[in-house]
């Protein structure tokens, strides 16, 4: 479970990029985070990573009251989400199999847990016959696959996939929106954080709306925000 | 930690130091050069340390007792007793005035006959006691005290032998201890700076490690190991080096000493102390080297 409860971000500069932010996202729930640039969707992101610390108000993701976390908890907190980013950030010296295989092995899995883990999840996401690849031979759909597999594989309560569509043609991100409907199938949390309206109505799912670091709308489905503000 | 982690580790370091071969090299260099200043600096203490021994085993005060005091047994007793119980004192050794005449006359060889018609009661010589010293630094306490018994009449030392060689062994632990503070913050700053450059070309990962819940001390390790082993690498190549420099080098130059040439520590004898003195340096720079420039990677 995700809770925002009247959340507030001010920076230092005198930005306040969120003004009181309530909302709570139940497990296995579907849903899209969606406003226009500097709408305070990222820092939304970094606030659930704990790479920012809020201001004030209340934070609980899966069970970490991010209020009273510790530093040192902060991997396991991260451990408990899965992230894939816009640009992929996958390691270009690296095999497809080894980027994912990676993810397991900064949290000290054992190599048995890793050559069983790897080859499924690659599975899931169709490329179990690109596991020598590299990166670079790859094209942007199939490396957001590689991305969404390494969030994936130590299996996470929440996938926060950041604009997973943003660098890939329309077919491909319908593509992969499908792949995250699957795994949301199988009972993980997936929020996709987009700017893309299109795709949000393609999917009858719920919408949360930003807008100048305030919630202006929360609905299933339909929901039209005017870019131009 | 397991075989997998453990590997991760070792070939992370490996893939590091590859990548910044040219840093590497150089950190390995500066540092050895570090230890190869220090160890010479040490030989060279040790090998004073070991002539004052030789002076020390030899080195004695030679006290003339005054002709008033008292001659009998129980007199020499008590006064051997009184100068054995002087701080530093190792053993004392009463000479009369006869035996003293004898080893002079001894000494004398053919010319013995200059001191005929000296015997007996026209002996100038006083009774004397050799006392020796165990520890050279309280040398001059030693001499003082005993000048300063009313039963001795006066004293012969070596002083000022001892105050010069106490004075070098002082000037080369302060040279060896200011050198040491310098080289170790120059071979941090490079070894600090090795490890930078391998974690600003390793930033993308690291920071899809923190994104995954990688803890600090998982990103922070291969990266000290890194520092462990270039301090490793070069206490093992100053080792071999020092060697070469001591038996080539300095123990030709001491050699040149006659009065040093016997007393020369071997390298086998100092190979231990250096072992761990290069070890010691090695981790240190390596350890604190590393952990000064990956703080600034692990704030994500």
């Amino acid at each position: 479970m995700i809770l925002f409860d009247d959340v507030f971000k001010n920076y230092p500069n005198g930005t306040n990029a969120l003004n009181g932010v309530s909302f709570e996202i139940q497990d296995g729930e579907f849903v899209f985070i969606i406003g226009p640039s500097g709408a305070g969707k990222s820092t939304m992101i970094k606030l659930l990573l704990r790479e920012e610390r809020h201001s004030s108000g209340k934070i609980i993701v899966n069970d970490f009251n991010l209020n009273k976390m510790k530093n040192g908890k902060i991997p396991m907190l991260r451990r408990s989400m899965g992230v894939v980013f816009q640009d992929f950030r996958l390691i270009e010296t690296m095999t497809v199999y080894e980027n994912v295989a990676f993810a397991m092995r900064v949290i000290g899995c054992s190599n048995k847990t890793i050559r069983r883990r790897v080859p499924y999840v690659l599975g899931i996401v169709g490329l179990g016959h690109k596991s020598k690849n590299y990166p670079k031979e790859l094209s942007g759909g199939e490396q957001q696959r590689v991305a969404l597999a390494r969030a994936l594989v130590n299996n996470p309560k929440t996938i926060i996939a950041d604009e997973p569509t943003g660098n890939v043609d329309p077919a491909l991100a319908r593509e992969i929106m499908e792949l995250l409907i699957e795994i949301n199938k199988m009972g993980t949390t997936v929020i996709v954080i987009t700017h893309d309206q299109k795709l949000v109505d393609e999917f009858n799912k719920r919408v949360i709306a930003l807008k100048g670091g305030q919630i202006i709308s929360d609905t299933t489905g339909g929901y039209e925000y005017n870019e131009r503000g | 930690m397991n075989a997998g982690s453990f590997f991760y580790f070792i070939k992370s370091s490996f893939k590091g130091m590859y990548k910044n071969a040219l840093m590497t090299i150089a950190s390995v260099f500066v540092l050895m050069a570090c230890m190869l200043i220090i160890g010479s600096v040490f030989l060279a203490s040790e090998n004073v340390m070991s002539f004052m021994d030789k002076l020390e085993d030899q080195n004695e005060i030679v006290a003339f007792i005054d002709d008033e005091y008292g001659d009998d047994s129980l007199s020499r007793e008590q006064l051997c007793a009184k100068i054995e119980a002087i701080n530093g004192v190792s053993s004392v050794e009463y000479i009369t005035k006869e035996q003293a005449f004898a080893e002079y006359r001894d000494s004398l060889g053919e010319n013995r006959e200059y001191l005929d018609g000296y015997e007996g009661e026209d002996n100038p010589l006083r009774n004397e006691l050799r006392i020796k010293i165990d520890d050279i630094t309280l040398f001059e306490n030693v001499s003082a005290s005993v000048a300063a018994m009313d039963e001795i009449a006066n004293i012969r030392d070596s002083q000022s032998i001892v105050d010069m060689l106490l004075s070098v062994r002082r000037m080369l632990n302060m040279l060896g201890f200011w050198i040491l503070v310098m080289l170790a913050v120059v071979s941090l700053f490079i070894i600090s700076n090795t490890v930078k450059l391998a974690m600003h070309s390793r930033r993308n990962e690291i920071n899809i490690m923190k994104y995954v819940g990688a803890t600090n001390g998982f990103i922070r390790f291969p990266f000290l190991l890194e520092g462990i082993i270039i301090g490793l690498v070069s206490t093992l190549i100053a080792i071999g080096l020092q060697w070469c420099v001591y038996v080539y080098a300095l123990v030709p130059a001491i050699s040149q000493l006659s009065f040093l040439a016997d007393c020369i520590v071997p390298f086998r004898a100092a190979f231990g102390s250096l072992l761990l003195i290069f070890g010691v340096i090695g981790l240190a720079v390596g350890i604190f080297g590393s952990a000064l420039s990956i703080r600034k990677y692990l704030k994500v």
